[in-house]
């Protein structure tokens, strides 16, 4: 069951069928490049004679001249993307909880975004009620809520990847603090948009960084099972990360490589580090056609086409 | 030795007594960092790997350094070791060490960070953890936002460690990285 009390059916669906597929399946899946040209990425596939990716991957900070009150272009992507039978993943690069700031001042780089480096309250403020971070956090959330209710009155269950690239000294502010404030936010995040908001089509997964390794234990990051449905790291797809996330979050959550390059070998993951999806990340597979051909021609491969029915 | 010239010689010893006594009070009055006292062993020179470049003056340094703000203190006079900090220890830390600190030092003190961690670039450049000492000079320079030197280091850090998952870290999240959108104030 999904930890999102009163999951929706579709919620349910997905998550059994993920853990159907966890040890001996891998889902495709293709970021898109949300600042330019997205519907390039999927339609990348078909062009190289390739079958489209099981899940697309969308990022919130890109709203394509939406409020932070309507539904962005990414959402309708999604929604999309599941009506043709595939699924979605969304992140955002929120940016830093501050004073006055709501999801029209997210950015990546400069002041604030979400690779800044938070002033020392910020982390802490932003779970407190009454201060000008938590105002600013909620509005993010908000924000959220926004775009995922959507997908729920669509009826389309969705893979929410919040606060990604989690580590000890993470390059996003939500991992800049300690363990205690990473899981005190997490937690705050997933009570307001199940409890308060009243989702129910989120499915929980908790990103790592693969580089999860530097710095210390990734353990007291992990916010636990009750707050999470899946677990795993970016970019670094050997047994060794693998077994890092498996130790952190123990034996039985499913591992998706929640970000991923084009170097994909899945025959070489099973059956030691069966990671149960990847993400490639936005435009890299066009510089990889030999290799993502390998990673779609592999037995373990789950393509869009094969995706059953989970509506 | 008469009486008079015993006299005479105790007057002098007082003499030299009371100069080197004011001598010593005068200097510890001037301060200036140098704690000094009589007749102490200097403090031999730390132990350092003759590759690396000083990232910060050794222990008692400043006395050599420093123009005296009062006439030279007599020759019995020596510096005394200056009692050890975390600082000097982090210094004379193995590899092991180093990165270990840096672990713990994780995003709290960038400053610190980019410290130990370009110490241990200089002197472990061909070490284990080069690549993760190079990681964390880019992380503590982007931790203080000082961008365009992280992104010039992990140029660098990509022309020596090509295929590193730290270089490729780097790499993503600072030479390749998503655009702010069109409507994220100016930086």
């Amino acid at each position: 069951m999904p930890v999102t009390p009163g999951a929706s059916a579709q919620a349910k669906k997905l998550l059994c069928y993920i853990y159907s597929l966890y040890g001996n399946h891998v889902l495709s899946g293709q970021q898109e490049t949300s600042w330019a040209n997205p519907a390039g990425d999927i339609s990348w596939y078909g062009t190289n004679g390739l079958k489209d990716p099981a899940i697309l991957g969308g990022d919130l900070m890109y709203r394509d001249g939406a409020s932070c009150t309507s539904v962005t272009a990414t959402t309708m992507r999604a929604i999309a993307y599941w009506n043709a039978g595939g699924l979605t993943m969304i992140r955002y690069h929120m940016g830093v909880p501050a004073a006055g700031l709501t999801c029209a001042q997210d950015c990546y780089q400069g002041t604030n975004c979400a690779e800044s480096t938070p002033a020392g309250t910020t982390l802490d403020n932003a779970v407190k009620a009454g201060t000008a971070e938590n105002t600013s956090l909620v509005a993010r959330l908000d924000y959220i809520a926004v775009q995922l209710k959507a997908m729920q009155d669509a009826n389309v269950p969705v893979i929410l990847a919040l606060f990604h690239e989690v580590q000890p000294n993470g390059w996003f502010w939500w991992s800049k603090g300690t363990a205690t404030q990473f899981v005190a936010l997490w937690k705050y995040a997933f009570d307001y948009l199940t409890a308060t908001k009243g989702l129910t089509n989120v499915i929980w997964l908790m990103p790592f960084s693969g580089l999860s390794g530097v710095g210390a234990p990734i353990a007291p990051y992990f916010p636990g099972k009750a707050m999470v449905d899946l677990s795993g790291p970016d970019y670094q797809n050997d047994s060794a990360t693998f077994n890092k996330v498996k130790a952190a979050v123990g034996a039985t959550l499913p591992i998706p490589l929640h970000e991923s390059g084009a170097a994909l070998n899945p025959s070489a993951w099973f059956p030691a580090s069966p990671f149960v999806l990847w993400n490639i990340w936005a435009g890299y597979q066009k510089t990889a056609l030999a290799t993502v051909k390998t990673a779609f021609g592999d037995a373990h491969t789950i393509t869009r086409d094969m995706v059953p029915s989970l509506k | 030795m008469s009486k008079p010239a015993s006299f005479l010689l105790a007057i002098a010893v007082m003499l030299v007594l009371a100069v080197v006594i004011v001598a010593v009070l005068v200097l510890r009055h001037d301060g200036g960092g140098a704690e000094l006292t009589a007749a102490q062993p200097a403090a031999p020179p730390p132990v350092r790997d003759p590759m690396v470049a000083p990232t910060s003056p050794p222990p008692g340094a400043r006395i050599a350094t420093e123009q005296p703000r009062r006439p030279p203190a007599p020759p019995v006079l020596e510096p005394r070791p200056r009692a050890p900090t975390s600082d000097d220890a982090g210094a004379r830390l193995d590899e092991a060490s180093l990165l270990s600190r840096l672990h713990d030092l994780a995003a709290s003190d960038p400053p610190r960070s980019l410290e130990l961690a370009r110490e241990a670039v200089a002197r472990f450049p061909d070490g284990a953890n080069a690549p993760e000492f190079e990681w964390n000079v880019v992380k503590a320079l982007a931790n203080m936002d000082r961008y365009g030197e992280a992104e010039e280091e992990a140029r660098s850090m990509l022309r020596r460690f090509p295929g590193s998952a730290f270089s490729e870290d780097v790499e993503h999240h600072l030479l390749n990285h998503p655009p702010n959108p069109p409507s994220a104030p100016a930086p």
